[in-house]
């Protein structure tokens, strides 16, 4: 991850609309204002020359500030940066995609399943469907804390809950035309409940070798309370250190979403006519993003 | 180093809503085969929110927040992230961590997770290794809200390491109110544990709570253990460089404040490991589960090697006039303590013994306050001895010291017992063109603050009573000068502490005004030679002074002592037991810290 922290600061002053300029080799320098300034150091901050490096050596040469894995800076522009974007939006245009070649992909599927017919595009229709995307922070919790991050789709028409990867540079801003957008079926609560059976049935079938091991290790400490209480008649006490030790010790899988985005994915419709023995008109709908369809 | 200037108050979270309102909201837990499942509710209803208002920010900054958040994920307790953290910072102030800190630290996160007792020997920076497990846990997110008990005294000092050193801007506690509103709150001990404060905390769920001075909560029947052990905390750290005082029940009660059944009940204790109460049984499984829950860093290779003390007693010669005087106040002293006025209360007496040793000026007032408390008839001799005291135009300890600062050539902090002494050494110095600084109790925070930064930056002369030394430290200077000695030795230990501890550079140079054939020279003998406390530890005494348990002070024993005894050998005969006992007290403690640790 720390070949990514370059990328992360000079992205993250861009959007500030500031242009970090290297007065010398690995040193950078920028003048950033008031609002930004409190905004990473706090209410009393104000605005200044910033120098910054990714270089040990060059922050303890010439005393810019080191941004490093860890280090203070790189915390707080990491933390200015979690602060933004909890909801923003995007659609992921049909020219990415090139449609005679998926035209041609669907007929030679369809032509295994029917090898005796003919079959030709009477139309096509290019639609987007509403998706709502979400970053979740997942928290392994028992003595000690794990994190990771899981980004997950859920499909706002038929509320399934996808898991692959989409092509986020790809991505522009803003919505599509309301015309060609498929009406939205399910609520975003719900799709926040779909994505929480997604996560319990994937957790359900992970290795739980740590939770095992903090069960173990909560078993003994609370034996040794047990123990203590026994001839005590304060029953209070008791059941606050076992509260206490709960908090500490007991595993647990903390899930937060950080931040969404409600994308709009390009799906085509197709009307393939299927003629042999007897003509039938078939639709499709081909989603782009998973590589799949779905007949009518 | 703070900048005073910028100092404005200990913040708190003065947003006006209570913190457990903004606290994080789950969803009822789903129950898998080995652990719990917990979906956050709020930061759903955060987007839901933005959603509502249909405020959709920008896609780069999407793209740039999930790579931010990738950056942001910790992974177990495997590096401390605090170090990296503050690494640039601490190169700014000047703190370097020592590697026992850091191993500390980490064996409480990963071996104690988060319960431990502290138990350094004095000056290795129990406060610095508290910080950093503190620091360590906020970063990682595990910790939010924090509760500091410490002694009254320490509040500030405590504001002002967490501040400087990590970056912690804690709020010290002044009103019931601050309870509930501040994330770190830094509050008196002895406040916290009295109602209405006591069942405002009891209902708040702390993540940690750090006890300074910890050995304080010994007897499980006091209203400091009781508020402790009532307390709702995930987390605790102790700090305490002598955990066993007395005896192994003290200890037990320490230990189970910290972790209930860590040894048993205490019957089962009592059958296992102990012969007496202050002998040990099975002391090999004694030690290992102590070793759990407490660290017990020792000076030495590994940890610190402090730098030396050099003390210079320098003996004054008093002219003939101070002489006459002093002669006079000592032998109308003497009389006075027969006398029926004083009869049970002889501290005016040991006030006006000391302040004689110190300067006339300071002895001058107080043989005013006498004669005005008492309504001494005008031809008593109080009122002549009075007006001498102000018209001695000499002072042989202040011609020494203009002497002494002259060849010191550096930064110097000067101490005395006694304002008007503090007054009379600051005007002679400026008159000498020195610049000096005073430093007292009459202080506000900031003021002391802004002395000691001007002090750091400009250099000269510190001139500091006693209160005013308490909870500040001038490692940055290696100067001392006892222009007065105090008669209880742990003051002038807490002098000398200011400058000789943890980030102390040089060699500290202690010079001692002692006035010839007067009772400052027998305080000298007992401290220097008999006791040898400048060779002692940073707060060694301070525990020797505790584990003896005398119904006197210090002082009025030495006062008794001067008073009873008039030749100078039945005096030194007396000091010569009193140095033994407490010679004894110290092999004692030290037999029993380390049989166990």
């Amino acid at each position: 991850m720390a070949a990514a922290i370059p990328e992360l600061v000079f992205k993250f002053f861009q959007l500030c609309n500031l242009k970090p300029v290297e007065i010398r080799k690995g040193i950078y320098q920028v003048q950033i204002d008031d609002h930004l300034a409190k905004e990473l150091d706090g209410w009393r901050a104000k605005a200044r020359l910033f120098q910054f490096t990714f270089d040990q050596r060059l922050a303890q040469t010439y005393g810019a500030e080191l941004i490093s894995p860890g280090s203070y800076r790189l915390d707080t522009i990491v933390r200015l940066i979690q602060k933004q974007a909890v909801l923003s939006s995007g659609h992921l245009p049909h020219d990415v995609f090139y449609e005679p070649f998926i035209r041609r992909k669907i007929l030679d599927r369809l032509k295994i399943q029917h090898p005796a017919s003919r079959l030709y595009v009477l139309d096509h229709c290019l639609r987007y469907g509403p998706y709502f995307w979400v970053t979740l922070r997942i928290t392994y919790l028992a003595y000690e804390k794990h994190e990771e991050i899981r980004k997950l789709l859920v499909d706002l028409v038929s509320g399934k809950v996808v898991n692959y990867e989409i092509p986020a540079d790809m991505l522009k801003p803003g919505f599509c035309s309301p015309d060609l957008q498929y009406r939205r079926r399910i609520s975003f609560k719900q799709a926040y409940q779909f994505l929480q059976q997604e996560i319990i049935h994937e957790l359900k079938y992970r290795d739980p070798s740590w939770a095992i091991t903090a069960v173990q290790e909560l078993a003994k400490e609370h034996e040794k309370l047990e123990e203590y209480f026994r001839d005590l008649p304060d029953s209070g006490q008791r059941n606050l250190r076992i509260a206490e030790l709960m908090a500490r010790a007991r595993p647990r899988v903390q899930i937060r979403p950080l931040r969404a985005a409600l994308l709009y994915l390009p799906k085509i419709e197709y009307r393939i006519m299927v003629a042999g023995t007897t003509e039938k008109i078939n639709r499709i709908t081909y989603d782009p993003v998973s590589n799949q369809y779905e007949h009518d | 180093m703070l900048d005073p200037s910028q100092i404005i108050v200990p913040l708190l979270n003065y947003s006006g809503q209570s913190l457990i309102e903004n606290e994080e909201i789950f969803l009822e837990p789903h129950q898998l085969e080995h652990f719990s499942v917990e979906f956050s509710r709020s930061g759903f209803s955060r987007i839901i929110r933005e959603l509502r208002k249909g405020s959709f920010d920008d896609l780069d900054w999407h793209r740039l927040a999930q790579l931010a958040d990738q950056l942001s994920l910790t992974h177990g307790f495997s590096e401390l992230l605090c170090v990296n953290h503050l690494a640039q910072h601490w190169q700014q102030v000047g703190m370097i961590p020592y590697p026992h800190q850091i191993k500390t630290a980490e064996r409480v996160l990963k071996e104690m997770r988060g319960q431990a007792i502290l138990a350094d020997e004095v000056g290795l920076g129990k406060t610095i290794e508290a910080g950093i497990v503190l620091k360590e846990y906020l970063i990682r997110g595990l910790v939010k809200r924090v509760l500091i008990l410490t002694p009254a005294s320490l509040c500030w000092q405590w504001y002002q390491e967490l501040a400087e050193k990590f970056q912690i801007y804690a709020g010290i506690q002044k009103s019931e109110w601050d309870w509930e509103h501040a994330e770190v709150l830094i509050a008196s001990i002895d406040t916290a544990k009295l109602d209405p404060h006591a069942s405002i905390i009891k209902n708040i769920p702390y993540d940690m709570v750090i006890i300074d001075e910890a050995h304080k909560l010994k007897n499980s029947k006091t209203k400091a253990w009781q508020l402790v052990n009532s307390l709702q905390k995930k987390y605790c750290l102790m700090l305490t460089a002598t955990p066993i005082q007395n005896d192994l029940k003290e200890l037990y009660n320490l230990i189970t404040l910290l972790k209930p059944g860590q040894l048993g009940s205490y019957r089962s204790f009592k059958q296992k490991f102990m012969q007496d109460l202050r002998t040990p049984k099975n002391p090999g499984q004694l030690r290992k589960l102590l070793s759990e829950v407490l660290i017990r860093n020792r000076r030495g290779e590994g940890t610190v090697q402090f730098t030396k003390r050099h003390v210079y007693p320098i003996i004054v010669e008093l002219a003939a006039p101070e002489r006459a005087l002093y002669d006079r106040i000592t032998r109308l002293i003497k009389a006075s303590s027969k006398s029926a006025f004083f009869q049970g209360n002889i501290l005016p007496l040991i006030t006006l013994q000391r302040e004689v040793c110190s300067s006339f000026y300071a002895a001058g007032l107080t043989l005013q306050k006498i004669y005005e408390k008492y309504n001494l008839n005008p031809d008593a001799e109080i009122l002549s001895l009075m007006n001498e005291a102000v018209n001695v135009r000499q002072n042989s300890k202040c011609d020494i010291i203009e002497n002494l600062v002259s060849k010191i050539q550096d930064r110097v902090i000067i101490f005395t017992e006694y304002k008007a002494s503090q007054e009379y050494i600051r005007w002679r110095l400026e008159k000498a063109n020195y610049r000096t600084f005073a430093f007292d109790g009459s202080l506000s925070r900031n003021r002391k603050q802004w002395a000691r930064y001007l002090f750091q930056k400009e250099g000269g002369i510190l001139v500091s009573t006693e209160s005013g030394g308490e909870g500040l430290n001038f490692q940055f200077c290696n100067h001392v000068i006892n222009y007065d000695l105090p008669w209880n030795p742990m003051r002038l230990e807490q002098r000398i502490g200011r400058v000789h501890r943890l980030g102390q550079t040089k060699d500290v140079h202690i010079y001692n005004l002692v006035t010839k054939d007067t009772i400052e020279e027998y305080i000298m003998f007992l401290l220097h030679e008999k006791i040898n406390m400048f060779e002692m530890v940073l707060g060694e005494l301070d525990a020797i002074l505790m584990h003896l348990k005398w119904d006197k002070s210090f002082e009025t024993q030495l006062m008794h002592i001067f008073l009873k005894n008039q030749s100078k050998e039945d005096v030194h005969r007396e000091l010569n037991r009193l140095g033994d006992e407490i010679l004894k007290t110290r092999q004692e403690i030290s037999r029993q810290q380390w049989d166990l640790f």
